[in-house]
């Protein structure tokens, strides 16, 4: 049976907030929740979006799942990581420009 | 024994002669102090007279009296910041006389009339630091408008000096500044911002309720808190949830989409006050305003995010920026510029070019973060949050840092630019039609303004249109 770990963004959360927003915070919340850890010892991760937050910034994202794509690359990250998103609120295309943005190496000051 | 006796005893006793001791050590102190006065005032006269400045004797009694009062109160890092750059707001020297009286500018605006505005500003630093009068009246009778901009950075000069006068008096020192007051202000747009946003608001807490604006009122918050990150995600929710709350006053509410608009327009903006501040506080306020603009409903919000520290430029030129990389990056770019002569003093300089650079994908002057925020970020989702691609001759976002002036009103669009070894897309903003970053930008949007902002102001005003909401439920 695989081992499914459940991170819920909640427990995370800065009270009176509905955003996660910030490189700062993302390394903060990729420490408490361990998330490195869990990637390793479990077979898929879900990710709870709480259903009232208005947004969750690539930049966030990008700090928090850093690890975990560069380690798996895009193909398998996308498999065994999963987010509930069940509010107003869709990460599909601030997750798609988190993952591209962790694989990019550059600025766009390069020739 | 006699009573005369026992004061012969006393007097020659071991006791009163220590107490003569110290008598004497205590005449010789004061008279020491009373001859380095002098030489004091000596010195004072001569180079007052080797600067051709006026020499005026001050007493020594007040003096005295001052040191026994203990430290002076300090000013706020605001003012100390803007006191050591001799050109902020304005080259302009402290004036001999001043009459306390302000005409506030016809357009009170850092944006639409900066050769005004910032003057206006730095005289009244001026006035209020060295306190050269002790009445200080702005007259409100010739001014038209007031944006958030001016009226904010007025509002905070005057808030961190009354907070260190009050402190003074407090303590017992003097001040000479006795009374600083509005004249002339009864006209309704006036009284309008001064009672929403402006400095009866901001400074004494007295509001007017206007049907028609909604103010989101001047908010501080300390960068170096250890919780910065979690009060910089609540300011933003704060913020959001203001307008929203606008919205529905207008009985509109905003799709999720334009939702998720605001929230990074507003987030993106805090956190580049946040990361390219060396100052310690991130001031925010805004407004809602609802009206018509021919036929159609519409809802304007203003923003506006400063902070007072070093500027984008200097904090990339500055020898001990941690992001050598992106340092080099630049100096590359600007040596093609140089080489082929773009640029021309007090119209495009370095600064702007190395600010513009600043804004690009992935640029950061943090060494330990692998990339930038992407700045382009908060321009994307600001022409997003307007609900459409067209300029409509009002909405529009400016950065002014140091000299540098960077306007977007949707003349000029970000552009996707394939580059680098991975050949991978960069959203990029040049501000040219050739969409190349190392050809000159327009200088109607990228410009070397005159008048120096000591940090770094973002104001944005967006139209909200009705296609961007949705019925209030």
């Amino acid at each position: 049976m695989s081992k499914i770990s459940v991170i819920n963004l909640q427990d995370f959360r800065t009270p009176l907030s509905r955003v996660f927003t910030g490189r700062d915070r993302g390394i903060e919340v990729r420490n408490a929740s361990k998330i490195d850890i869990l990637e390793v010892e479990s077979d898929e991760i879900l990710i709870k979006i709480p259903e009232d937050i208005g947004s969750i910034n690539p930049s966030f994202l990008e700090e928090l799942l850093l690890n975990v794509v560069t380690k798996l690359q895009p193909e398998v990250f996308f498999k065994k990581i999963h987010f509930e998103n069940n509010g107003r609120y869709k990460i599909t295309n601030d997750l798609q420009e988190a993952v591209e943005r962790i694989l990019r190496e550059e600025t766009a000051l390069v020739h | 024994m006699s009573k005369i006796s026992r004061k012969k005893i006393l007097y020659f006793s071991y006791r009163s002669k220590i107490k003569h001791k110290k008598f004497i050590l205590k005449e010789k102190k004061e008279h020491n102090r009373w001859v380095g006065w002098l030489k004091f005032l000596d010195d004072a006269r001569i180079t007052a007279l080797k600067n051709g400045n006026d020499y005026t004797r001050s007493s020594y009694e007040k003096q005295r009296h001052n040191r026994t009062l203990g430290q002076k109160p300090s000013f706020s890092s605001t003012i100390n910041y803007i006191a050591s750059i001799k050109d902020a707001f304005s080259d302009n020297h402290k004036s001999s006389i001043e009459d306390g009286l302000f005409e506030i500018p016809e357009i009170f605006s850092l944006s639409e009339n900066y050769s005004d505005s910032f003057p206006f500003l730095k005289r009244l630093f001026y006035a209020l630091y060295h306190q050269s009068t002790p009445i200080i009246q702005f007259n409100y009778a010739n001014c038209k408008r007031i944006d958030i901009d001016a009226s904010v950075c007025m509002d905070i000069l005057l808030s961190d000096f009354i907070a260190y006068y009050k402190m003074c008096r407090k303590k017992g020192r003097s001040i000479k500044i006795i009374q600083i007051r509005p004249i002339n202000y009864s006209a309704p747009h006036i009284v309008k911002i001064l009672f929403s946003i402006g400095a009866f608001a901001n400074i004494k807490g007295v509001t007017i309720n206007f049907p028609d604006i909604i103010p989101y009122p001047l908010c501080r918050a300390e960068i170096s808190n250890p919780k910065a990150s979690a009060i910089r995600e609540v300011h933003i929710t704060q913020m959001v949830d203001y307008v929203v709350k606008s919205m529905a006053k207008m009985e509109r509410n905003f799709t999720a989409e334009a939702e998720d608009n605001l929230f990074k327009v507003i987030g993106e903006v805090l956190i580049n006050a946040e990361e390219h501040s060396t100052g310690n506080l991130r001031y925010s306020i805004g407004c809602f305003q609802d009206g018509k603009i021919n036929g159609e409903h519409l809802g304007v919000f203003y923003l506006v995010i400063l902070n007072f520290g070093k500027t984008i430029y200097e904090k990339f030129s500055d020898p001990n920026c941690p992001n050598k990389e992106a340092v080099i990056q630049m100096k590359e770019l600007s040596e093609n510029y140089t080489k082929k002569g773009l640029f021309t003093k007090a119209a495009f300089e370095e600064q702007t070019l190395w600010t513009l650079y600043a804004l690009q994908e992935g640029v950061t002057s943090k060494v330990d973060w692998k990339r930038g925020n992407g700045s382009v970020r908060f321009i994307e989702s600001f022409f997003n949050l307007k609900g459409d691609n067209s300029k409509d001759n009002f909405s529009n976002l400016s950065i002014v840092s140091g000299n540098t002036r960077i306007t977007f009103d949707g003349t000029y669009r970000l552009i996707d630019k394939v580059k680098g070894v991975n050949k991978r897309k960069y959203k990029m903003m040049t501000f040219n039609n050739t969409g190349d970053i190392e050809v000159k930008p327009d200088n109607k949007y990228v410009t070397f303004a005159e008048n120096y902002f000591p940090g770094t102001i973002i104001s944005a005003k967006i139209i909200i249109k009705e296609l961007n909401t949705e019925t209030s439920k």
